[in-house]
C-alpha cells in the first residue's frame, strides 16, 4: 500500500506560477481573496467581512463557547457593528442605484444604460409573466448538474493524481496546461460535438469547474499535516480508516474553497455556452434581449444571475461556518 | 521491577546498528550511526541527547514510520517489519486531529482497531478522568492548552495500549510546574501498569525522576554515547528524590556527559 505520507510528499515542491491564478477571463466572486494560501486555506467564512468586525469585538463566538455570560454591553455593542455594517452596505447599494437612476436619460441616453426603475419592472414582468420560469429552469439544471460533476470529478481527479505516485506525476503537467487553455473559447466547439442541449452546456461548465477544485484537493493533500498521516499510520488504519479521519476532513476547507469558487465559473460557463448556441436559459434570454438592443432585458438577466451566484455563495459559507466549527 | 540486567529473555526492545541517513536534495545526511540499545520488558528508558541528534528519528524507526537505512529493530526479539503493533508512539507535537474533539481523539485508536462504539465511549470516559480532563470531552484540540492538549494525546496512547511506550519530548513545551504535575500523574499511572517506556526529554531531571536508565545520546548523528542507571527506589515521590544525594550525584554525571556533546556543534543543532 503505498504510503499517503510519500504520496503528499512526494509532490512537494511542484507549484506552477500559472496554476495559482483562477482561470483568464473567468475569475470566480473575488477570487484572489479566497483562493487558501500556501500555508492553509484561509477559512474563507473567517475572512468574510461580514463576521470580520464581530470576531474582532470578541475574540471567539463559537458555539462551545456561546454559553459564556455576554454581558449587555457586549451585546450593545455587537448590535451597534451590525447595524453600522449592514447600514452601509444598504447605502452604498442605494446610492449606487441612486446615480445609476439619475444617470440615466439625464448624462446618458436611457437607451445604452437602462435605468433601475426599468430592470426592476422588467423583472417583475418576468416573474408575474411567468416568462422567466423556463430559463431561470433550464439554467439551474445545467448549473446543478455541472457543478456536482464537474466537483466529483475535480476531487477524483485531485485524489488519483495525488495518490496514484509516478503515474499522477505523468498526467499533472498536461492537467495543468490543460488549466490555462482559455475554455471561454472551447463553447462553440461543445456546441458542435454535443449539440444546443444540455450536454454541451454540462461540458463547458465541467471544464470551468474541475481545475479549481482539482488544484485545491492537490494542495490540500499535499498540505496535510505530515505527523497526522504518521499517527495514523502508526495506529495501523486502513486507507479508508486514513481517508476518513485524516484525508477528507483536512480537505474540506480546501474543498468548500473551491466550491465557492466553483459556484461564480460554473455559472458564467452556463450563460457563455448558452449565449453560443441555445433555445433557452438565462444566456439565451439576455442573447435575444441584446440582438433586439433591449438593454433593460440584458441587466434583467445579469440581475437574476448574480442573484442566483450571491445565494449560493451565501449558502457556501453557511456550510463553512458549520462545517469549519472547529477552528 | 525489571531491569536490564540479569533477565535471559531477549529484551522487550532491542536495537541494533541502526544507521539512518535523510536524503536532502542531492546529499545524503546522517541522522543515527549505529545506534545499539536495548529496553528490558516493563523497563522505563529515558533517552537525553542534544536537539537535533536524532532521538525523534529513533523512535519513529522503532515504530515503523521511517525505514532505517540499516539495521534491525527486534521487540521480544522479533525483528519488527511495517508499524509493530505492541508499539504506540507519542508525538513530540501532539498529533491531534484538530476537527475532532477530545473525545474523539483519545477514541481513535480504539475505533482503528473496531472497538464496539459503546465500549469506546465507556474506555474514553475513564481516560479522560485517568489523564484530569473531566469536562473537556466534547473541546476541540484549539481550545484547549498546551498542557491539555499534551494530556490528551497521552489519553491516546493509553487507549491503545501498547506494550512499549515511546514519548517523545512528551511534555516539553510546558511550564517547568505544569511539566511537574503531569509527569508525576505519569509517574504513577506507569507504576501501576509497569509497561515498556522509552522517553525522549530534553530534561536531565525530569529523566532521571521517572526513568530507571538514563542513555545519553551524542550530538548528531547521534548514537548512544552512555548509559546510567537510576538506583532511586519506588515508588518515587519527585519532591522528595529531587534533593536527595544519588539525585545529585547522577545529575552531575549526566550533565557532565551532555556538555561535552554540545560544545563542538553549538551552530549545528536544530533543524
Ligand atoms: N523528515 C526529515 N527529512 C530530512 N531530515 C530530517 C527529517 N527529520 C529529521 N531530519 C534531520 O535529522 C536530524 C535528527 O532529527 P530529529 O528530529 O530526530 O532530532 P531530535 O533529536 O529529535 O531533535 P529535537 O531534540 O530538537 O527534537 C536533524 O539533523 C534533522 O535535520
Ligand atoms: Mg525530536
Amino acid at each position: 500500500m503505498p504510503s499517503f505520507t510519500r504520496a503528499a510528499r512526494g509532490l512537494s515542491g511542484r507549484r506552477e506560477a500559472t496554476s495559482r491564478a483562477p482561470s483568464p477571463g473567468a475569475p470566480g466572486p473575488d477570487a484572489a481573496g479566497r483562493t487558501p494560501s500556501a500555508t492553509g486555506p484561509t477559512a474563507a467564512g473567517h475572512g468574510r467581512d461580514d463576521r470580520a468586525g464581530v470576531s474582532a469585538d470578541r475574540a471567539d463566538t463559537s458555539a462551545d463557547r456561546a454559553d459564556l455570560p455576554y454581558d449587555e454591553a457586549d451585546r450593545r455593542a455587537d448590535r451597534r457593528h451590525r447595524v453600522i455594517l449592514y447600514g452601509g452596505r444598504v447605502l452604498v447599494g442605494l446610492l449606487t442605484l441612486a446615480l445609476w437612476q439619475l444617470a440615466s436619460g439625464r448624462w446618458v441616453r436611457a437607451f445604452f444604460i437602462s435605468s433601475p426603475t426599468a430592470v426592476g419592472g422588467r423583472l417583475v414582468d418576468l416573474v408575474t409573466t411567468g416568462e422567466l420560469w423556463p430559463h431561470l429552469t433550464v439554467t439551474m439544471e445545467e448549473f446543478a448538474v455541472g457543478i456536482a460533476a464537474g466537483t466529483a470529478l475535480g476531487v477524483a481527479l485531485g485524489l488519483a493524481i495525488v495518490y496514484s505516485g509516478i503515474v499522477g506525476q505523468w498526467f499533472h503537467p498536461y492537467v495543468m496546461a490543460l488549466y490555462s487553455l482559455p475554455r471561454v473559447a472551447l463553447a462553440p466547439l461543445f456546441i458542435v460535438w454535443f449539440g444546443i442541449g444540455l450536454a454541451s452546456k454540462i461540458t463547458m461548465i465541467i471544464t470551468m469547474v474541475v481545475f479549481v477544485v482539482f488544484y485545491n484537493v492537490h494542495e490540500g493533500v499535499r498540505s496535510i499535516d505530515p505527523d497526522l498521516l504518521d499517527m495514523a499510520r502508526g495506529h495501523r488504519a486502513t486507507r479508508r480508516q486514513t481517508l476518513r479521519w485524516v484525508v477528507f476532513p483536512a480537505l474540506t476547507p480546501w474543498l468548500l474553497t473551491g466550491l465557492r469558487l466553483a459556484v461564480g465559473l460554473a455559472l458564467i460557463g452556463a450563460v457563455i455556452a448558452e449565449i453560443v448556441g441555445s433555445s433557452a436559459g438565462l444566456g439565451y434570454y439576455i442573447k435575444t434581449s441584446s440582438n433586439l438592443l433591449d438593454i433593460t432585458g440584458v441587466f434583467a438577466g445579469l440581475a437574476v444571475i448574480t442573484t442566483i451566484a450571491m445565494i449560493f455563495d451565501f449558502l457556501v459559507g453557511r456550510l463553512e461556518r458549520r462545517l469549519l466549527r472547529y477552528r | 521491577m525489571s531491569t536490564a540486567t540479569g533477565t535471559t529473555a531477549p529484551p522487550k526492545l532491542s536495537v541494533r546498528d541502526l544507521r539512518l541517513s535523510y536524503r536532502s536534495g542531492r546529499r545524503r545526511n546522517l541522522a543515527l550511526r549505529d545506534v545499539n540499545l536495548d529496553v528490558a520488558d516493563g523497563e522505563f528508558l529515558a533517552l537525553v541527547g542534544p536537539s537535533g541528534c536524532g532521538k525523534s528519528t529513533l523512535l519513529k524507526i522503532v515504530s515503523g514510520l521511517v525505514a532505517a537505512t540499516a539495521g534491525t529493530v527486534a521487540i521480544d526479539g522479533q525483528p519488527t517489519r511495517g508499524t509493530p503493533e505492541r508499539v504506540g508512539l507519542l508525538f513530540q507535537n501532539d498529533a491531534l486531529l484538530p476537527w475532532r474533539t477530545v473525545e474523539d481523539n483519545i477514541r481513535f485508536p480504539l475505533a482503528i482497531g473496531g472497538t464496539p462504539l459503546p465500549e469506546q465511549r465507556e474506555r474514553v470516559k475513564r481516560l479522560i478522568s485517568a489523564v484530569g480532563l473531566d469536562g473537556f470531552g466534547a473541546y476541540y484540540p484549539r481550545q484547549l492548552s498546551g498542557g491539555m492538549r499534551k494530556r490528551v494525546a497521552l489519553a491516546r496512547i493509553l487507549a491503545a495500549d501498547p506494550d512499549v511506550f515511546l514519548m517523545d519530548e512528551p511534555f516539553g513545551p510546558l511550564d517547568a510546574q505544569t511539566r511537574a504535575r503531569i509527569s508525576a500523574d505519569f509517574l504513577a499511572l506507569w507504576e501501576q501498569v509497569g509497561k515498556t517506556v522509552v522517553f525522549v526529554t530534553h530534561d536531565v531531571d525530569e529523566a532521571i525522576l521517572l526513568a530507571d536508565r538514563v542513555a545519553v545520546m551524542t550530538a548528531g548523528p547521534g548514537r548512544v554515547k552512555e548509559e546510567f542507571q537510576v538506583d532511586i527506589p519506588r515508588p518515587r515521590s519527585i519532591d522528595d528524590v529531587r534533593f536527595s544525594a544519588p539525585f545529585r550525584e547522577l545529575r552531575h554525571r549526566i550533565s557532565q556527559s551532555l556538555r561535552t556533546e554540545f560544545e563542538p556543534t553549538d551552530a549545528g543543532d536544530g533543524r
